[in-house]
């Protein structure tokens, strides 16, 4: 009976935390943060309902200039790369790690510059400054398509400058 | 007095009456199964997400987080040699679970690796190792060998057939509460987006390169289709949690997300998320009506023999 007892209040306390937790902006969670973070934390239990209900009206990825300068200073082609980089066939099944990976840097210019361009430096040996663009391709509605407009138009794309960086060994 | 004992009694049946232990030690096989296939692809990218030349190395990571999001028992070798033997290991893990072998331990070992990869980069974690942690996590807790496990003489053994203890009837009620609050919120979390309310939504996932594989554009002449499949999508999530323990919707809601998960692991490429979701119906199946499943499979695959 007391063990039932127990269990039973950790299953209310459970239930709350998943009901609670991953809703973003709960009163209750930032209420009692201090009750419920540490049980959180320690289970991985901190996700957010958002995840499962995607509302992509654009499709997006992200674009890197590689800068490269030689020793007299001579700026040298730029190379262009993509994140992530193209879906390599149907069973591609690192795009979605990769997907996932820009969405989360692409948050906050803070992460961009922890994360991201510092990898793009360690993954193109000799560069000298990164510089990220975010691209967008808006999604065509079913009316345009019905009425003859591709499903992907260059046109439709949009591009934003969304932080840069020079590389720490190269500098 | 009594209503409160009346209360207890209802608690009491809900959590700790026992279960059937078929479908714990089923579910437990097929946990296995699909964790290891999702996982094994993983192994030969370990470099690229888990190296410390990665897309995110472990200092940056231990830096990067300062105690926001990371268990306070979180350990990562720093040799990555070592990181892919426990990586090794964790897919040894998942198999051996599936065999039945080291019943809870066995689980609690496969949650704590998958724990262990799962924080050290979390900026590649998706729907599928989400559901994955939970799916586990209630496995530590249930008694999931006891009916069918590998056996010295025979391939799997049956022994017992009901419960006995009072933490397997605890694991299965929260699988299938979890089910329901994966399913009630993100509905609910759908409804704040003005496209699924408009019943334009799927059109905006088949149109877009980043989910989907190939070239959807003919559904565009079907909007009704579009539409119909959109609002189907919102009403069978918002009310699965109500839904599933009512005797005459279960089944059609149980046929309808398997379509909806079998759509969603063919078209957008979520293989692993739709299998583990699918797994889990288990829970809401009775036995007489799994093993049905299981013989018209069976006659389905001799028939084309």
């Amino acid at each position: 009976m007391k063990l039932k007892v127990l269990l039973s209040i950790w299953i209310l306390f459970h239930l709350t935390v998943l009901v609670v937790f991953p809703n973003t902006f709960s009163f209750i969670k930032f209420r009692y943060l201090s009750v419920f973070k540490p049980y959180v934390q320690l289970m991985g239990l901190n996700y957010a309902w958002s995840f499962y209900a995607p509302e992509p009206e654009t499709a997006m990825y992200l674009e890197y200039d590689v800068q490269r300068e030689s020793e007299e200073f001579v700026n040298l082609p730029t190379e262009t790369h993509r994140w992530p980089p193209e879906r390599d066939g149907y069973f591609d099944i690192y795009f979605n790690r990769r997907h996932t990976n820009m969405g989360f840097v692409t948050q906050r210019t803070k992460w961009l510059e922890s994360l991201f361009i510092p990898w793009a430096c360690r993954t193109n040996p000799g560069a000298t400054r990164i510089v990220v663009r975010k691209i967008g391709v808006r999604v065509p509605t079913l009316d345009e398509v019905q009425e003859g407009a591709p499903i992907f138009d260059p046109d439709m794309t949009y591009e934003e400058r969304i932080g840069s960086g020079y590389c720490k060994e190269t500098r | 007095m009594t209503s409160i004992k009346k209360i207890w009694g209802y608690w009491d049946r809900f959590w700790f009456a026992p279960v059937d232990l078929y479908r714990v030690s089923l579910f437990r096989m097929l946990l296995g199964i699909s964790g290891f296939l999702f996982y094994l692809p993983r192994h030969f990218g370990l470099e690229e997400f888990y190296g410390n030349q990665g897309i995110f190395p472990l200092d940056t990571l231990m830096t990067f987080d300062a105690g926001k999001n990371l268990s306070p028992l979180f350990w990562f070798p720093q040799d990555f040699a070592l990181a892919e033997g426990l990586h090794v290991v964790f897919l040894l893990s998942l198999l051996l679970l599936a065999c039945g072998m080291g019943g809870r331990l066995m689980a609690l070992l496969a949650f704590v690796l998958h724990f262990m990869f799962l924080q050290r980069n979390y900026t590649i974690m998706y729907g599928a190792d989400k559901v994955i942690t939970f799916w586990l996590m209630y496995m530590v807790l249930a008694r999931n060998n006891d009916y069918w496990r590998w056996g010295p003489k025979f391939l799997f053994s049956k022994s017992q057939k009901m419960s006995t203890d009072i933490f397997t009837p605890v694991a299965v009620r929260l699988m299938q509460l979890q089910v329901c609050i994966v399913y009630g919120f993100s509905g609910l979390e759908k409804l704040k987006g003005g496209s699924w309310w408009a019943g334009t939504a799927l059109w905006n996932i088949f149109s877009n390169g980043n989910f989907m594989p190939f070239d959807m554009s003919f559904i565009a002449h079907f909007p009704l289709v579009v539409v119909l499949i959109t609002y189907l999508t919102l009403i069978f999530e918002i009310y699965f949690p109500m839904a599933i323990w009512i005797e005459n919707l279960r089944k059609p809601w149980l046929i309808f997300g398997f379509l909806m998960h079998l759509g969603i692991g063919a078209l957008m490429g979520l293989f692993s998320f739709s299998l583990l979701m699918i797994i889990s119906y288990v829970f809401f199946l009775k036995e007489s009506e799994i093993k049905s499943l299981g013989k018209a499979v069976l006659s389905l695959r001799t028939a084309r023999g």
